[in-house]
């Protein structure tokens, strides 16, 4: 079953752009398929799977990637990683201190209904259909690489 | 960015003689404070950053290399240097190899795409097997400093 790769292309919203934590959560994404998946801009592109190879992009914040999946499951691996991108990797810059998390982030956690009362200053806010896909709560983006 | 641009030179490590991911740090941070590129009073405090960095995941990248690095106030620009272990280290490594190569970077707060930078450029290198391959069994740091000047006069890489 040969059939075309299929293609979306996403934007790195992260301040920090595509550096080592936010490649290293693509690599174990991509893992997870079965599907080749290539990442990249222009006509370079390279393997979702290398984490060496996603850092040779160097795509700071605001580059737009183009997404080739190829496989059995490609929609679906296209579909997650895209969500990534999306969340502007937020699950990858969660301080992961010791136990206790400290009251950095103030903004709501998971609710679903309602707009988080204060700070709209993330790009995604409310603009996600609320279907609870993506780790929304991105706001405490990029004190560490 | 070229590794001109950030690895300093004398603080070069040919013979790296740590053999933790711990020691291999503190003896890298400090050949930077040595060179004069962080301050003394500094180091304890860049050394705890770039270990709670490795917390968050290991920045062995795979190929028998690490670039364990941190952002730091003290620093005006990126600073970076070169160690390499004959034996290679356990570094928690993504592909579970040890490290033999450790690209350590320092950079300040407000330029992530310096950072972004840095990484493209060490990873496009050593892409080149020959490249990597000659840097781990390099034995002097002029010799490290050697390859490093080739590399950025693009004798290794093609592209």
């Amino acid at each position: 079953m040969s059939t075309a790769p299929l293609k979306q292309i996403v934007t790195v919203l992260n301040p920090e752009g595509l550096h080592l934590r936010p490649a290293d959560l693509l690599v174990r994404t991509a893992n997870q398929y079965t599907s080749s998946i290539f990442i990249g801009k222009n006509s370079e592109m390279v393997d979702c799977k290398s984490i060496l190879s996603l850092i040779t992009l160097g795509a700071d914040q605001g580059t737009e990637l183009k997404i080739e999946a190829e496989g059995a499951d490609a929609a679906e691996a296209l579909k997650c990683i895209t969500s990534l991108f999306e969340s502007g990797f937020a699950v990858s810059e969660e301080t992961d201190g010791d136990g206790a998390n400290e009251a950095t982030d103030q903004g709501t956690p998971n609710q679903d209904d309602g707009p988080s009362p204060s700070n709209g200053s993330t790009p995604s806010n409310g603009s996600t259909p609320g279907n609870g896909s993506t780790p929304g709560n991105g706001s405490t983006q990029g004190q560490t690489f | 960015m070229k590794f001109a641009d950030f690895i300093t030179p004398t603080a070069i490590q040919a013979e790296l003689s740590s053999h933790t991911k711990d020691a291999v740090i503190t003896e890298l941070v400090q050949a930077l404070a040595d060179a004069g590129e962080i301050a003394a009073d500094q180091k304890d405090d860049i050394i705890a950053s770039i270990m709670k960095r490795e917390e968050l995941g290991s920045t062995g990248i795979g190929r028998g290399v690490a670039v364990p690095h941190t952002k730091h106030p003290s620093v005006q620009k990126l600073v970076g240097t070169v160690g390499v272990s004959t034996d290679g280290v356990d570094f928690d490594s993504l592909d579970g190899e040890r490290v033999q190569l450790f690209f350590l970077l320092i950079s300040p707060p407000e330029r992530p795409g310096d950072h972004l930078r840095a990484l493209e450029n060490i990873s496009r290198q050593l892409r080149d097997d020959t490249f990597c391959r000659f840097l781990k069994q390099s034995k002097a740091p002029a010799d490290i400093q050697q390859l490093l000047q080739e590399a950025d006069d693009n004798q290794f890489v093609s592209g």
